[in-house]
């Protein structure tokens, strides 16, 4: 992976590693500079598009719009982007496409970006309050905890997967195993980010046991629900699009909000204090909106595993370390990876030969984001241990 | 609000601690305006408890602090930030901050809910960052930067706060001497030119003589001294403190007490050392 950050945490500052001594390919942001670093104006750490950043947010939008035009043109009757492209714009070249594209494939498509985004946004928050690279809605507990409110209120027949209900249980769900991550990882006032993740995966652990064990107490939805964990964009309607949005935008608008809390907290617990912040009111802030967040996409597409580990550490050499920079890339970043996979899955689908179309087995997206995200984790631990 | 004869800074009553353990009870501590304090003392004494309680770092278990005469528990925390800056001991930067977005946290109780920095928002930060020289690795990562040009960078986020009383826990730990002078003699001209009011836990006795205008020696929570440095550094004082035989010499360029340990006054399991 190219996308892991340049510095090594913590211990890349050596007692001694004066500041002269400047890699060679860092380049200075003071445009005055002596390029061997001057004692007055040392060249910047920074990544270049750390200063532009509107400039990328826009470049993202772009790429993403692509990505999204893409998506749009696959199934099992393949469009060109000018055919597609055609369609948004109101001038179909064959009536059906715009039945095909808007009516069929749109949903899905705006919902892995917006999926997407979410759970980036979700990771970015909780790495920085945490100060944990590793954090992740998934790798915390969080989406298991969504996980098991759901598949419990279906087998008791309160929710159903496009119900608007569905979000406000996954949430409660995702708060109570959020909290109880929270309460074993501080309880005693220490905070231990590498015991933290260990108690969202075994919370996680436990969550899979309790969904197995209702899943087989209630065998009738056994299949759909085993893909839905997973992590799948199959089958997805403007029903579904529906119950999503409206919870995007509050999730969202109540991150975003955030970001100046969790920049804080992010220099630490103390200094946090220091400066006249909560640190405990910001935890249980951030700790909300990414329960939010993650219960809102599970929902709608199953818990996809590792979206919001990958979008942080994707965009971060780009654009540095700061969360007021890395949490709106991560948006991008995030809805970019799983419209990306749902297009890999949807690829690998297609390519392999069918009989017919519906009976066709679908390719998880989930399990092209684990495939993406699983290497990645392996790699940062390894970092990490050395 | 203030009157002019009121300490910037007093615990009264002061009981703190962690768990079921009580590190200082009953303790009493008026800070003038204007001064630099010194606690001093040996390991798991309560300087930096008692330190961090003053800061409300640490929840206080009885007793009050009071800033400028007011109840801290009755302030709101960003009221509190912008009167006293602290900065604790041995802070840890989290990767890939920059100088610049490092000090401009010490904005944060006097800024907004939203918006960006504002004017004197940035002024404040190249004014610290001036101070503390760290104006020119304004753009480098903290966590790249040797220790005594982060701790600079520390200070120069405490200084961002614009506060007129300044707490600092064991500022130069882990600094060689040649840094440990640079930054105490830095917090001294800052002192003289702002008309600070520092409070500081120092290990070294020579320092915190020579730094400052006055001394509590604490022990287990108690106030064993409290005076100018040459009627706190004493050879009795040291012994009763520290545990240590030392003499104790006037440096004959400052004019402050420097101390000479020679053995630790009680500890028969630990042999003579023989000199000759």
């Amino acid at each position: 992976m190219t996308a892991l950050p340049q510095t090594r945490g913590r211990s890349g500052g050596v007692p001694g590693a004066l500041p002269q001594e400047v890699r060679s390919n860092e380049r200075s942001d003071l445009g005055s500079d002596p390029p061997n670093g001057s004692p007055r104006g040392l060249p910047s750490d920074l990544p270049r598009a750390a200063h532009r950043l509107t400039w990328w947010i826009t470049l993202a939008a772009l790429l993403l719009l692509g990505l999204l035009i893409l998506h749009l043109g696959m199934g099992s009757a393949p469009l060109t982007p000018a055919e597609v492209t055609a369609a948004l714009t109101g001038r179909p070249i064959e009536p059906w496409h715009r039945d095909v594209v808007i009516g069929l494939r749109m949903p899905r498509g705006l919902i892995a970006v917006t999926a997407g985004a979410m759970l980036g946004v979700a990771g970015a928050h909780l790495q920085a309050v945490t100060r944990n690279v590793l954090a992740d809605p998934g790798l915390l507990g969080v989406s298991a905890g969504a996980v098991l409110a759901v598949v419990v209120g279906a087998s008791f027949g309160l929710v159903s997967v496009s119900s608007g209900w569905t979000p406000v249980v996954a949430t409660g769900g995702a708060l109570a195993s959020g909290a109880l991550v929270y309460w074993l990882g501080w309880h005693g006032g220490a905070a231990d980010a590498t015991r933290f993740v260990l108690n969202g995966v075994l919370v996680s652990a436990i969550g899979s046991a309790l969904v197995a064990v209702v899943l087989t107490l209630d065998g009738s939805t056994f299949g759909t629900v085993l893909r839905w964990i997973v992590g799948t964009l199959h089958a997805r309607t403007w029903e579904h699009w529906q119950v999503l949005w409206p919870w995007a935008i509050v999730s969202l608008v109540i991150a975003l909000g955030a970001i100046r809390g969790a920049t804080v907290l992010w220099s630490g617990y103390d200094v946090a204090t220091a400066v006249g912040a909560h640190p405990t009111r910001i935890r249980l802030a951030v700790f909300g909106s990414a329960a939010l967040l993650t219960a809102g996409a599970v929902c709608t597409v199953g818990a996809v595993g590792f979206v919001g580990l990958v979008a942080a550490h994707l965009v971060r050499p780009l654009v540095g370390h700061h969360p007021a920079r890395v949490i709106p890339m991560a948006a991008f970043a995030g809805a970019a990876l799983l419209l990306g996979a749902d297009i890999v899955a949807n690829g690998l689908t297609f390519a392999i030969p069918g009989d017919q179309i519906g009976g066709r087995a679908s390719l998880p997206t989930g399990a092209v984001t684990a495939l993406v995200g699983g290497p990645l984790l392996l790699a940062l631990i390894l970092k990490e241990r050395r | 609000m203030t009157t002019p004869s009121a300490p910037a800074l007093s615990a009264i009553g002061l009981g703190v601690g962690y768990g079921s353990r009580l590190v200082a009870a009953d303790l009493h501590l008026h800070v003038d305006a204007g001064s630099w304090v010194a606690l001093v003392g040996r390991n798991g004494c309560g300087k930096s408890t008692v330190l961090r309680a003053l800061s409300r770092l640490m929840p206080a278990r009885s007793g009050q602090i009071l800033l400028d005469g007011q109840a801290i528990s009755s302030l709101p925390t960003r009221e509190i930030a912008r009167r006293m800056a602290v900065l604790p001991q041995g802070p840890q930067p989290p990767a890939g901050i920059t100088v610049r977005e490092l000090v401009e946290l010490g904005r944060h109780p006097h800024r907004a809910l939203l918006g960006p920095l504002s004017a004197a928002d940035r002024e404040a930060v190249e004014d610290a960052m001036n101070l503390t020289g760290t104006a020119e690795y304004a753009h480098r990562y903290v966590d790249r930067l040797s220790g005594g040009e982060r701790q600079r960078v520390w200070l120069a986020l405490a200084l961002a706060q614009q506060t007129d009383l300044l707490l600092l826990d064991e500022p130069t730990t882990f600094l060689d001497i040649g840094h440990q002078l640079e930054v105490l003699d830095l917090v001294a001209r800052l002192r003289a030119a702002r008309g600070l009011t520092v409070v500081t836990v120092l290990h070294d006795l020579g320092h915190a003589a020579r730094y400052a205008d006055r001394m509590v020696i604490l022990d287990e929570g108690r106030i064993l001294a409290d005076g100018r440095p040459e009627q706190v550094v004493t050879p009795e004082l040291v012994r009763r403190a520290f545990g240590v035989e030392a003499t104790v010499l006037t440096d004959p360029v400052t004019g402050t007490p420097v101390v000479l340990p020679h053995t630790p006054a009680s500890s028969p399991h630990v042999p003579q050392v023989v000199r000759s």
